[in-house]
């Protein structure tokens, strides 16, 4: 084992052809991840053709490089526009955002390519560290937990950015579950929502409704309300290469939080059908949860860009796992890169530990060597980018406003998306102008489908019943208590200003 | 946030979820089931926050124990209404006219324009900046990721 084991590590180093084209996959994915609406699934789809016919470790390695680091390149549109590439990084923007607006772009940057390279790093080694265990795991999570997950995760999330009204928050996260609906039933084959319009019968795009919710709005309000993006000039902004490698070194410093959400990371993505987006937000939410001072999140805490940013890339170690010895894709980007696999001739199943033991591992060291160049090369040229938080909004936003439009385009090819995304647009602008949460809204959308299928299996397999089961007691126990103890927090609230004599 | 605003917000938000989970009723049963289990208890919070937001009772948005705002707060200095509905007039020409004009049309178009009316730049940078943007996005996505962008209405139909 282990003499296969590094013996793949070292083939690929001194394999010059293999090294150079983990280089151009890296520089790819890299670009194609700052874009929005190019996520991992779409640029392995459409890197298809380009690898047809290659060596099949070789076209293995290219394409899984890429789609690894797509989501660390991805934060910086998160971090320095609150642009989120996709549902994965929307959770970066939360914090992330404010970050650069305090004119602590290179912290927030620093930290999270670093994080993001980390996480990388250990979701290969929880793959490896799994691949004895794994079967027990994934069957240990049933419809009822996926089901009673989702909604814990929406409970959750809706607490955190209710802004002082848990009503708010899930209010938006049902709005978003309820969008989810739009489009084919599963079971029965009815279009709901969707009438004569083809187009909805798939569902509402993610990347458009994560581009409605938070680009545009963003950028229209940054272009309304005028001057730049960081709210301090550059000269009192402190930004430097001293302030970027501040951010890389609060990586160690929250080292046990980062052990812990790529952990967590990881383990969700081996279970399929949860994806990245729940591994990035879930975390988000266990950093806040875990934290001793939660008031910090929201306004520029470094852990709420820690935290999503390991998660959503130790997950594509975990989502490997079931995709390549199960035959399960363990995400939807994984599902392409399954296809892919089988197109350069590898069959994913138990047999690959016996008959592709070397393939097995050149792939877990392709994401960690893969992750190590991306994070060397990002921090690198992290601060001139950094350095666009200074330039006017007004010359900043068409840029962007014509990088979220093509995204929406570009993700799923229908221009129908676009008049989609004027519409939530609007909503999405409503929302940030009343003060009402959006993050509840995408966590409800990406949620939303995997709660419905779920719930349907887990009726049809136990009825109501599987409400009973252990762990579904445990996960309605945590949705009571969270939904009490904002009731009781705002309460709390509102009474305290009235007994100081202060207006509420 | 004034308590009409809220109030306003949340009954937009009631009328829909009620026309949505309305709607639901006329679906077959396996798929209306999933729109109202979301539907009922989303119009009955919706509701419950409207009374609130009516009554002019609903919690200060400080609240210690919820933290997560969302990248800007609506508390930083709203717009000027005149300001917002100008620059909603820009994204909306830009949507129009890449249905009608397509991608590599309209994409120089609205940069040059919004960075010489709506930015101030000169025509010479503003010329250069879109040129040079367009050049980079149809690099990327016309040449590397070969995508296949939308023509535009207006371009099929003279086209024939």
């Amino acid at each position: 084992m282990l003499d296969i084991m590094f013996g793949s590590l070292w083939a690929m180093l001194t394999d010059a052809k293999m090294m150079g084209t983990m280089l151009t996959a890296v520089l790819i994915g890299l670009v194609v991840g700052a874009t929005p609406g190019i996520g991992g699934r779409l640029s392995v789809a459409l890197a298809i053709p380009f690898v047809f016919g290659w060596d099949m470790k070789l076209g293995a390695v290219f394409l899984l490089t890429m789609h690894a680091v797509t989501g660390t390149s991805g934060q910086i549109s998160s971090i320095m526009f609150g642009v989120p590439g996709d549902g994965d990084d929307a959770a970066t923007t939360v914090d992330g955002y404010p970050m650069a607006k305090k004119g602590e772009a290179g912290r927030a940057l620093g930290a999270s390519i670093t994080a993001s390279g980390v996480g990388g790093i250990i979701g290969a080694i929880v793959l490896a560290v799994m691949i004895p265990v794994l079967e027990p795991v994934v069957l240990a999570v049933s419809p009822a937990e996926f089901f009673l997950l989702a909604i814990l995760g929406i409970t959750f999330i809706a607490f955190l950015s209710g802004g002082g009204s848990i009503f708010r928050g899930l209010i938006v996260g049902f709005f978003g579950m309820m969008l989810a609906t739009i489009g084919m039933d599963p079971f029965s084959g009815t279009p709901r929502y969707a009438g004569e319009l083809m187009f909805l019968w798939d569902g509402i795009s993610l990347v458009t409704a994560v581009l409605a919710m938070f680009a545009i709005p963003e950028m229209l309000m940054l272009a309304a309300r005028g001057g730049t993006l960081a709210a301090l000039s550059e000269e009192n902004s402190n930004f430097s290469m001293r302030q970027i490698m501040q951010g890389v070194m609060e990586v160690p410093r929250h080292w046990w939080l980062t052990l812990r959400t790529s952990i967590i990371g990881a383990v969700i993505g081996m279970i399929p059908g949860l994806g990245g987006s729940a591994a990035a937000w879930i975390c988000y939410g266990h950093a806040v949860s875990t934290s001793a001072t939660p008031e910090r999140f929201g306004h520029g805490a470094v852990e709420g860009v820690i935290a999503p940013e390991t998660a959503s890339n130790a997950k594509e170690g975990g989502s490997l796992l079931p995709t390549l010895f199960f035959g399960i894709p363990g995400s939807s980007g994984m599902a392409v890169l399954m296809g892919a696999f089988l197109i350069l001739g590898i069959q994913p199943g138990p047999a690959m530990l016996e008959k592709n033991l070397d393939l097995v591992w050149t792939l877990i060291w392709a994401l960690v060597v893969g992750n190590l160049i991306a994070v060397g090369f990002l921090l690198f040229i992290t601060r001139w980018v950094a350095n666009l938080a200074f330039v006017d909004g007004a010359k900043l936003v068409p840029f962007i406003v014509v990088l979220a439009v093509l995204g929406s385009y570009v993700s799923e090819g229908q221009w129908q998306n676009l008049l989609v995304l004027a519409a939530l647009s609007m909503i999405g602008y409503g929302l940030l102008r009343a003060g009402w949460p959006r993050a509840p809204f995408v966590i409800g959308l990406v949620l939303g489908k995997i709660a419905e299928e779920s719930l349907n299996k887990a009726l049809g397999l136990w009825g109501v019943g599987f409400f009973l089961r252990p762990i579904s007691l445990v996960l309605l126990t945590l949705i009571a208590i969270t939904i009490a103890y904002a009731i009781y927090s705002s309460v709390r609230a509102a009474k305290q200003p009235l007994r100081a004599g202060v207006p509420s | 946030m004034k308590a009409s605003n809220a109030a306003m917000s949340a009954l937009m938000l009631t009328i829909f979820t009620s026309m949505t989970a309305i709607a639901a009723l006329y679906y077959p049963e396996g798929a209306r089931f999933q729109p109202l289990v979301i539907g009922i208890p989303a119009v009955l919070l919706c509701v419950l926050q409207l009374m609130l937001d009516l009554r002019g009772n609903a919690v200060s948005p400080a609240a210690p124990t919820a933290p997560i705002a969302g990248p800007p707060s609506a508390e930083e200095a709203p717009p000027l209404p005149a300001n917002e509905l100008r620059v909603w007039t820009w994204f909306l020409a830009l949507i129009a006219g890449v249905l009608l004009l397509g991608f590599w049309i309209t994409i120089p178009l609205f940069l040059i324009a919004f960075l010489r009316f709506e930015a101030g730049t000169g025509w010479q940078l503003a010329i250069g900046l879109g040129a040079g943007a367009t050049a980079a996005l149809y690099g990327l996505f016309g040449l590397l990721l070969r995508a296949s962008l939308h023509e535009g209405f207006l371009l099929q139909w003279i086209k024939g």
